[in-house]
């Protein structure tokens, strides 16, 4: 298993941003993902996934991200998702999870659409 | 015009050998004589990357020490990549179009592979070896 750590996070006024560090994001390490970044979303309302260095992602790596978005809806709050790179864009449109998610074209841009 | 492409390698059938299934499908699309797209590129490695890590999570789930034979051709207007291994037939039933994304938790892996391919098959020969291929068209635009 490799050492890479999976994501990290840090606040930006009142939106917790969630940076994943992988480059291949997949069933390897899915779901130490999910359960890291379900403690670390708490209670929070205000969520961005940066997603900016994930250059793969599989079918299982996906699936982990509704239940996040879950979780932050139930609690009255949002999920937003920043800097698809190109193939991980290509995979949320085969599945059409474009729809579900706000997708913004970077972090930042995410974390500023909350105050819109 | 270069020859047809012809690859195999053999990798173990384990979650940690992603990355070569990736790198045989980059090497592959490179060899090939056709001009294939950076999308396609990406279809091909989400298909095959889905394949793999299908085989090794419930073909061979109980199956320690298997390993999977990754071969590569170009055939008349595409190329062809095929999974062979011992174990379990593949989990490929055809999911039903949906206009509407699915919310679940799982079972995006099917959707990605139809989504990508023009034509999955899959087959056992005679000894018992599976064979999943994957098979996508060239543009017109791109052939030789």
């Amino acid at each position: 298993m490799s050492d890479e750590t999976v994501f990290t996070t840090r606040k930006s006024g009142d939106v917790l941003v969630v940076r994943v560090h992988l480059k291949s994001f997949d069933l390897r390490r899915s779901r130490e993902f999910r359960q890291g970044a379900e403690q670390a979303i708490g209670n929070e309302k205000k969520v961005v996934l940066d997603l900016a260095e994930v250059e793969f992602m599989d079918s299982s790596a996906l699936g982990t991200l509704l239940p996040l978005m879950r979780r932050v809806t139930d609690n009255e709050g949002d999920l937003r998702i920043g800097g698809l790179q190109s193939r991980v864009q290509v995979l949320f449109e085969l599945t059409r999870l474009y729809r579900v998610f706000s997708i913004w074209p970077d972090a930042d841009a995410a974390v500023a659409s909350f105050a819109a | 015009m270069r020859a047809g492409m012809q690859d195999k390698q053999i990798v173990a059938s384990e979650l940690t050998r992603i990355d070569d299934v990736r790198q045989f499908v980059q090497r592959v699309l490179g060899a090939s004589q056709y001009a294939w797209t950076d999308n396609d590129l990406i279809f091909f490695e989400l298909a095959a990357v889905e394949v793999f890590t299908n085989i090794v999570r419930h073909a061979h789930a109980e199956r320690m020490g298997e390993q999977i034979a990754l071969e590569a051709e170009d055939k008349l207007g595409g190329l062809e990549i095929r999974f062979r291994y011992a174990g379990e037939p593949f989990e490929a039933n055809v999911p039903e179009e949906e206009d509407e994304p699915r919310l679940a938790e799982g079972g995006y892996g099917l959707t990605i592979i139809y989504g990508t391919m023009d034509r999955v098959e899959n087959d056992q020969d005679e000894e018992g070896t599976m064979c999943i291929t994957l098979w996508r068209a060239v543009a017109e635009d791109n052939q030789p």
